[in-house]
């Protein structure tokens, strides 16, 4: 049985670990027909053999004899830097508009955007995007109808996003470990390509907290006030856009079923403590830090699961948090 | 001359008609309370004069322009349920946000942004509060603020959405004193469901039940209020005292 369940959870990791080989191969394409007799290689399995944060080395099996392929260099470390701050950047404005429900959404339209990306075989990080876009978009709507309450709005998309998720994992008939590794998220195997994407999406994020600083602050205080100041349901709308870009990124590092943790914890911790958002922000994002980073590290060293790892982090994050506050606070 | 023209107005949120065939006009330097029974249309009144609702038919005209286009001029205080008590900020940070719009377009509050929200602060007497936690005041500071955050905007027209919802007695009589201070500038509209105290201060009373008139505060008598709230209901003047005095009540 803890055979099983080892294997079943390196699965998506195995998975995963052929794909990047393969694109590795394609990228030094060499004629098989071309080559010398002595340089052809029968290859029957690859293992993990050892893994050091940021790098990670292969067993390979060639000719009856065991050959050691690596390091292959792994972007964990700077997937968990950029992607936690952005998280807890992102988690002060959806906590600050009391919508935690929002995040866990937003994520599972991303999984239900990023399972149809693999099932029609398109990429499935472009996917989860257009997921979370349209699930943001589509709450958008719905909270624009008055007479739908915000968390009537939520629990409807919620239900609409996991079913979706759910129906496409059914249809696929293929093997569904990469459809799975989305659940659970497998940042071992994050590309240098992603990790740039995430990067450049945090920066994106920073920027407009930075210019529409006031506005934004103005609309987690009251959306009421805030409509009668500026026009609201623009920068309402480029904040859904901004979660489904985060939350996006942020799929491939804990995956759909946990994501809203790594975005709300850091922030409801940050905001236990702070005086106004503004100050919340760079405790939420260094907290959202703390908790990537510091769950991986301990995935590493325990040989747990990361995502897991990093959501019960970011929660006992929050508990410490709270008994900070209780001690802030006079008798 | 009249700062508020409402011209044959209708509004509807899906099929329920909640305003039909409404006119109205406010004159400048009036101190108006629009009273009426739940669901009979203040609020909704009062969004088509900020412009956040459109009207179905009819024209609004607010200091002659669109509401949209005078919103700049209206300070507005939303009804203190609506508000998260908790929110994170001091008390200048609530009271600058009154200058979105009206201030700096990008980035942060400009020195002048900041000189405006104290002597805005310092006109509702919470001047030394500006550093303190806004979910540290009480219910009374905490209207007191909105306010202010209203006039960080030099508003001419101040609308005000059940400002004394949640409080006690003392502390209404003290807000109504600070609105009657501001009255002798600014244009005042609020909604209230306390109409036996606010007639005491107010210069007109405007019902609102889906139609909408207005009277004078000295011409309200029992027989309107029982047309504008579709039963009998007895009037009750409350003349509060300063908090300790005596309290006495005339039905």
């Amino acid at each position: 049985m803890e055979t099983s369940g080892d294997a079943a959870r390196d699965l998506p990791k195995a998975e995963k670990a052929a794909t990047l080989l393969l694109e590795a191969a394609d990228a030094v394409f060499v004629d098989p027909d071309e080559l010398a007799e002595k340089d052809h290689i029968d290859f029957t399995y690859h293992t993990i053999a050892k893994l050091e944060p940021g790098r990670l080395w292969l067993e390979v099996w060639e000719t009856g004899s065991k050959k050691s392929i690596g390091p292959i260099s792994v972007p964990a470390a700077a997937t968990a830097v950029l992607g936690g701050a952005a998280a807890g950047l992102l988690g002060v404005y959806i906590i600050g508009l009391r919508m935690p429900f929002l995040a866990v959404c937003t994520a599972h339209a991303a999984l239900a955007g990023a399972v149809f990306g693999e099932l029609l075989g398109v990429s499935h990080t472009l996917a989860a995007f257009v997921g979370a876009l349209l699930g943001a978009l589509l709450l958008g709507g719905l909270l624009s109808n008055r007479q739908l309450d915000v968390n009537a709005a939520l629990g409807t998309l919620f239900s609409l996003a996991m079913g979706l998720a759910l129906l496409g994992m059914g249809l696929s008939t293929g093997p569904k470990t990469a459809m799975l590794s989305l659940l659970w998220g497998s940042i071992l195997f994050v590309t240098p390509a992603q990790v740039g994407l995430i990067a450049v999406v945090g920066l994106a994020l920073l920027i407009f907290i930075i210019v529409l600083e006031k506005e934004l602050a103005a609309l987690l205080f009251s959306r009421q006030l805030a409509a009668q100041l500026f026009p609201e349901s623009l920068v309402f709308g480029a904040l859904l856009l901004f979660s489904a870009g985060v939350i996006t990124i942020n799929l491939e590092i804990v995956g759909g079923q946990l994501l809203h943790s790594l975005v709300c914890n850091p922030a409801v911790a940050a905001l236990r403590v702070a005086r106004s958002c503004q100050g919340a922000l760079l405790p939420a994002a260094l907290l959202g830090v703390i908790s990537a980073l510091g769950g991986l590290l301990l995935a590493y060293r325990l040989d747990l699961p990361v995502g897991a790892c990093i959501v019960i982090l970011s929660s006992l994050i929050v508990g410490l948090f709270l008994c900070i506050e209780r001690t802030m606070k006079p008798a | 001359m009249s700062v508020i023209e409402v011209r044959q107005v209708s509004f509807s949120y899906g099929p329920h008609r909640v305003l039909e065939d409404v006119n109205l006009s406010v004159p400048q330097g009036d101190f108006a309370c629009l009273v009426g029974p739940n669901g009979g249309g203040k609020t909704t009144l009062l969004k088509l004069l900020l412009g956040l609702l459109e009207p179905d038919a009819g024209s609004i005209r607010v200091l002659g322009r669109s509401p949209r286009e005078a919103r700049r001029r209206i300070g507005y205080m939303p009804q203190h349920a609506r508000l998260d008590p908790l929110f994170p900020a001091t008390v200048l940070d609530v009271v600058l946000m009154g200058r979105l719009g009206a201030g700096r377009t990008l980035g942060g509050y400009s020195r002048r942004d900041y000189h405006l929200a104290r002597e805005a602060l310092h006109q509702v007497a919470l001047a030394d509060l500006a550093h303190r936690s806004f979910a540290a005041l009480s219910g009374g500071q905490q209207q007191r603020v909105l306010i202010a955050r209203a006039l960080a905007g030099q508003p001419d027209i101040l609308m005000l959405d059940e400002p004394t919802s949640s409080l006690d007695m003392s502390v209404e009589q003290e807000l109504y004193d600070l609105l009657q201070r501001l009255n002798q500038r600014l244009t005042i509209l609020l909604v209230s469901h306390d109409l036996g105290f606010v007639s005491q201060f107010v210069k007109t009373v405007i019902c609102v039940n889906r139609r909408v008139v207005a009277h004078p505060t000295s011409s309200l008598s029992g027989e309107m209020i029982n047309q504008l709230y579709g039963a009998a209901m007895h009037m009750v003047r409350h003349d509060h005292e300063p908090a300790g005095g005596d309290l006495s009540h005339h039905v």
